[in-house]
């Protein structure tokens, strides 16, 4: 009965702070999002050229814009593989659960 | 998960990097000189004879050096040239890179007192492009830098793995070294820091191998390897001295109870002369052969300098007594104050990071803690002594760097010395002590979930911190 109380109390608790987590990224995405199109509207046509200037070759865009497609996707595969990992294992817990 | 973790790193490294205007990093200016000065003539820069260094540009930093500070002054926020990549300062700086003469500097800017291991690895990126641009070996070399950070991700990966058994967490502890925004700005610059961060990084690998296999004993090759790195990490940035603490822990606690033992002493012995040799050999050298001075010099401060060491009872009320808005600022930029410091992550963020990061990590403490006192027996999914030995060289590395600031107001009374992304070198104890705490606020089923958590977190807060930066540096 106390280990089954506290299994729930450790999975609500996860689950909240998890979730906080998840709203605290979502805020900062929200906002850089937001500058970032912002600064895009407002400077569509300047942005790219403004980064290139006083820079060698291999930092000014095009190549500039590879390294941030890149990273980008990098980004979204690690984060979509760990949730769809952690959503897995979540789901069909193992079964030497602690 | 290494390759995904090198790939994050490299990707967002040259991102970092291509973001940042050239000499728009506190002191690249300076790092870059003293890396100027060692390339062209492989020594040691002269010392200083008395006149007064500048702090952002000295008078007798090479033609071309001077050139592009001008030219990024000049190309800035709302002042950049329209329709083009490329600013008519680019033709120049490539050409006069060629010539010799631009390229010549008296070496006499800040970071001439530095002890000179980043600088010396650095000339080797410098002198590939030696004929080239200092556009081009400037970026060369904070390319260099970001090697470096790479190379703190990976030990923190393997680090957290001897303090863990969650592959997931031990990637998530790497990946918020990996995003931090400081540890960013700071291994896509020519700093020092960036080498001092990455030594630093595989000095704490090492100490956490021996303290996670303890009770076995360490061989003399694992105590000559640790005093050894060690070293370097001191030949890169007096931080380094700040491993020490860790070296002593470490052997006294491979000595506990068996300080009879041959081996034993062994093992320290080896990590002594390791330190002892990298350290000493250099300024014996340069006594022995004054002028000129080998590029590998020590340049610590001359013995008038250095006052008496100071009281160490003295020194918890001294932090107790610092100002509120100084122990702020040190939080803020250890987090997010970039450039010249004279921007940062906005305020109400950095607000939020602080709280959450506290309360996760409290959370973390005390459910770790409950594991501990529980009576009932079970296995623990974190090693005890791996996880407190990081702990304990987290906050001892806060505790070094506040000293330093304690010991230049009390006796060299200057204030400011250090700054947040100073604490950087502990970086990776820090980020192993979150990620386990936040791992054990749930059972081993959402512990991946929780990683996934942490590294989207760490994402979204670097994404934010180049918000920021473009938006400083290329809106208006």
């Amino acid at each position: 009965m106390v280990d089954e109380r506290l299994r729930r109390a450790s999975v609500q608790w996860g689950l909240l702070a998890l979730l906080v987590q998840l709203y605290v990224a979502g805020r900062w995405s929200f906002f850089a999002f937001q500058d970032l199109a912002t600064m895009i509207h407002k400077y569509a046509a300047t942005l790219e050229d403004r980064i290139s200037q006083l820079k060698p070759e291999a930092f000014k865009f095009p190549l500039a814009g590879v390294y941030i497609s890149l990273f980008a996707l990098v980004s979204i595969v690690i984060v979509a593989a760990l949730l769809y990992a952690g959503l897995r294992t979540a789901l069909n817990p193992p079964p030497n659960e602690e | 998960m290494l390759a995904a973790l090198v790939a994050l790193s490299l990707t967002k490294g040259l991102v970092w990097i291509s973001v940042f205007p050239i000499w728009k990093i506190a002191d690249e200016p300076a790092h870059f000189d003293n890396i100027q000065y060692r390339a062209e003539h492989m020594l040691h820069a002269p010392p200083n004879v008395g006149g007064a260094i500048d702090k952002v540009m000295g008078p007798g930093v090479s033609p071309e050096l001077k050139l592009s500070w001008k030219a990024t002054n000049k190309y800035y926020q709302g002042s950049f040239l329209a329709n083009t990549r490329r600013v008519p300062e680019e033709e120049r700086l490539a050409a006069i890179g060629a010539t010799p003469d631009s390229r010549r500097t008296d070496g006499q800017m800040p970071a001439l007192g530095y002890p000179g291991l980043y600088y010396n690895i650095a000339t080797i990126p410098y002198g590939a492009f030696r004929r080239s641009s200092i556009l081009t070996r400037a970026f060369a070399v904070r390319c260099l830098s970001m090697l470096f950070g790479l190379m703190a991700v990976l030990a923190t990966f393997f680090a957290a793995e001897l303090a863990c058994e969650s592959r997931a967490i031990a990637f998530a502890a790497a990946a918020l070294v990996a995003l931090q925004p400081m540890f960013s700005q700071q291994t896509a610059a020519v700093n020092n820091d960036a080498g001092a961060i990455g030594i630093c990084a595989i000095v704490f690998l090492l100490q956490m191998r021996i303290v996670a296999a303890l009770p076995r004993s360490p061989s003399k090759l694992d105590g000559l390897l640790l005093g050894v790195c060690t070293g370097l990490a001191i030949l890169c940035k007096p931080q380094g001295l700040g491993m020490l603490p860790g070296d002593a822990v470490v052997s006294a606690l491979v000595l506990r109870g068996r300080w009879r033992e041959r081996e034993v002493w062994s093992f320290i012995g080896a990590m002594a002369g390791g330190v002892l040799t990298l350290v000493a050999v250099p300024p014996v050298w340069s006594r022995l052969f004054p002028a000129p001075q080998p590029i590998l010099h020590v340049a610590l401060a001359k013995k008038r300098e250095l006052g008496p060491f100071p009281s160490l009872l003295g020194f918890p009320g001294w932090v107790d007594g610092l100002a509120f808005d100084y122990k702020q600022y040190l939080v803020r930029s250890s987090w997010g104050q970039f450039g010249w410091l004279d921007f940062a992550l906005g305020g109400s963020w950095i607000d939020r990071v602080e709280r959450l990061a506290s309360l996760c990590t409290l959370g973390g403490i005390a459910a770790i803690t409950l594991r501990v006192v529980t009576p009932k027996k079970q296995r623990l999914w974190w090693s005890v002594a791996p996880t407190a030995f990081a702990a304990f060289s987290a906050y001892t590395g806060v505790i070094f760097i506040l000293f330093a600031e304690y010991y230049a107001r009390v006796h060299l009374k200057i204030v400011g010395v250090i700054q947040g992304r100073n604490f950087l070198f502990m970086l990776p104890a820090f980020a192993i002590v979150v990620a386990v705490s936040l791992g054990s606020l749930v059972p081993k089923r959402f512990r991946v979930l929780v990683a996934a958590a942490i590294v989207t977190g760490a994402l979204a807060l670097n994404v934010a911190a180049l918000a920021t930066i473009v938006s400083h540096f290329y809106g208006g």
